[in-house]
């Protein structure tokens, strides 16, 4: 958590002014939907919306802490995509799903083809190029904020998108529109 | 040729398009969670106050080390006991499927996915309970004894040494060990291991057997060595369970292999998982098959189970085979292979019986 903490990002987020008004609830409601929609694109469908909530329980647990870090929403987002790339964790997230499979369930998110074969492949990456290539498409972050949310530098985060932008082309049939696959900053 | 930037823009919107979950239901569900599971903590902590405040001892005390196990020319083949998997709503139930049975008490209050085992002396029943902590039953009166809290509540195993001092519990990056009646305990780490399961005592006391998501490995309960037994030709998915031979010389554990994993619409994804029973040498030598014991098909399947007979002449499996689910024995060298009992089980424990 500490290598996130204390960023020198600056860019005001309507998550970091729920925050800074120190309102878990306000937090939890402006950052939920992109949370589901990062563990969607880094997990099995099913398992998104329990793996974003598992991750709401751990900021949940720790508001006190959390609230007052710079960025509590590059730490959630951490947290979520942590969660999404481990096997054991999602296996736990799911047993505890199972375990609530009596109560109420909301379906899945589904996808045109397309668009699950695009997350495909980001899942199929190694777990680190997967987690940036979900933070770039699905935050449209800059790599200095995807760099402090995965606790990296920018210049691996850098190599993470380029090397993961070359195998998402090539899975998919796509060209970079560079012939390096480079990635810019935005 | 499409560009990779437009599938992906096109991919994030539906993908952001469609996501709307329920957040004002999700948000009270999360604060029932988190209510329900600061209990549970609750619960644990008094229990181990209690213990600590001067409760029944398994075997407490003692210098650190461990005993080795009875020779096994003084051990005899007692019951044999399945988890049914498909028990009626919460109920883990056992049944008896070999032995003079049934005992006078059998426990109720078995955790979800728990997997079981005897004591060393075969007197009580050692699970992790619905609490999420480690509880050994005395079969004879129930007597019921809190041995130590599960790290990880929502799966947890454990096993006794054999001099019935420490408990070896799964978890996060090692094997925790607690020695019985003691409040705190210490992690085995093991480098590489994002999690442990089914801790397995060698007879003498010296190591343990555990299973990761990369195979079946021994660690030498001081922490000086690990070493692999067996690994999975993939990562698995399944904590395969893992059984160490009574007289020490062999290791029981399921090899598996992943097929496709298939999403089948709605929130039930599958996890296609075949598991083959096998057998080895602790330094993971003469590695012989046992049988298939079939595949794992979906979120909520019974895994197949294994357990060594005490006297270490055969090894209990169970099979999830469509066609022939149920418990069966075998030799440990794959040889007469027959049937027991019918079901699904999901864990077995065989009582040891001390002359």
């Amino acid at each position: 958590m500490s290598e996130v903490s204390r960023t020198e990002v600056a860019a005001p987020q309507r998550a970091l002014s729920a925050a800074r008004r120190g309102s878990f609830e306000e937090f939890y409601t402006a950052e939920l939907p992109r949370l589901v929609a990062l563990a969607r694109g880094l997990a099995p469908a099913h398992l998104a919306e329990d793996v974003a909530q598992e991750a709401m329980l751990v900021a949940y647990r720790r508001w006190r802490e959390v609230s007052e870090l710079e960025r509590p929403d590059l730490w959630i987002r951490r947290t979520c995509a942590n969660l999404a790339v481990s096997q054991f964790r999602r296996r736990l997230v799911e047993l505890r799903g199972v375990a609530r499979l009596a109560g109420r369930r909301q379906p899945a998110v589904e996808l045109s083809d397309s668009s699950e074969d695009f997350w495909s492949a980001v899942r199929a990456l190694p777990q680190r190029q997967a987690q940036a290539a979900a933070l770039r498409f699905v935050y449209d972050m800059p790599l200095a904020e995807i760099a402090a949310t995965l606790g990296a530098t920018e210049g691996t985060v850098k190599q993470h998108l380029s090397r993961a932008r070359k195998a998402l082309a090539t899975t998919l049939g796509a060209t970079t529109g560079t012939t390096t696959g480079e990635v810019e900053d935005r | 040729m499409t560009d990779l930037d437009t599938l992906a823009r096109a991919a994030a919107t539906e993908l952001l398009d469609r996501t709307t979950p329920d957040v004002s239901g999700r948000y009270a569900e999360l604060r029932r969670v988190r209510a329900r599971r600061t209990a549970a903590k609750l619960v644990g902590v008094v229990a181990a106050v209690a213990v600590a405040a001067g409760g029944w001892r398994l075997a407490a005390g003692g210098d650190g080390r461990v005993e080795p196990a009875p020779p096994p020319s003084g051990v005899h083949n007692g019951d044999l006991i399945g988890i049914d998997w498909d028990a009626p709503g919460d109920m883990r139930w056992w049944t008896l499927i070999e032995g003079e049975g049934p005992a006078p008490s059998r426990p109720d209050d078995l955790g979800r996915y728990a997997r079981v085992r005897f004591t060393p002396d075969g007197s009580s029943l050692l699970y992790p309970d619905r609490e999420g902590r480690v509880v050994a039953t005395r079969l004879r009166d129930g007597h019921r004894e809190v041995l130590a809290d599960c790290p990880e509540p929502d799966y947890c195993e454990a096993s006794l040494s054999p001099d019935g001092r420490v408990v070896a519990i799964s978890d996060h990056g090692g094997v925790r060990l607690q020695r019985v009646g003691a409040t705190r305990s210490e992690l085995l780490s093991i480098d590489g291991a994002d999690f442990t399961a089914s801790p397995s005592w060698s007879s003498d006391g010296t190591e343990i057997a555990f299973s990761t998501e990369d195979g079946v490995f021994v660690a030498a309960a001081d922490g000086s060595s690990v070493r692999a037994v067996h690994l999975f030709a993939q990562r698995g998915w399944y904590y395969v369970p893992v059984s160490w031979s009574p007289d020490g010389s062999r290791i029981a554990f399921f090899d598996l292999e992943r097929w496709g994993d298939k999403a089948t619409g709605g929130n039930l994804y599958r996890y296609n998982v075949e598991f083959t029973a096998m057998t080895a040498r602790p330094d993971g030598s003469d590695p012989r098959v046992l049988h298939r014991a079939g595949r794992c098909f979906c979120t909520k399947a019974p895994q197949p189970a294994l357990a060594w007979s005490p006297d270490s002449s055969l090894v209990a499996v169970s099979t999830t085979l469509r066609a022939q689910p149920g418990a069966y024995v075998v030799q440990p060298d794959g040889t007469g292979w027959h049937q027991v009992g019918s079901g699904y089980y999901d864990a077995f424990a065989w009582q040891p019986v001390i002359d």
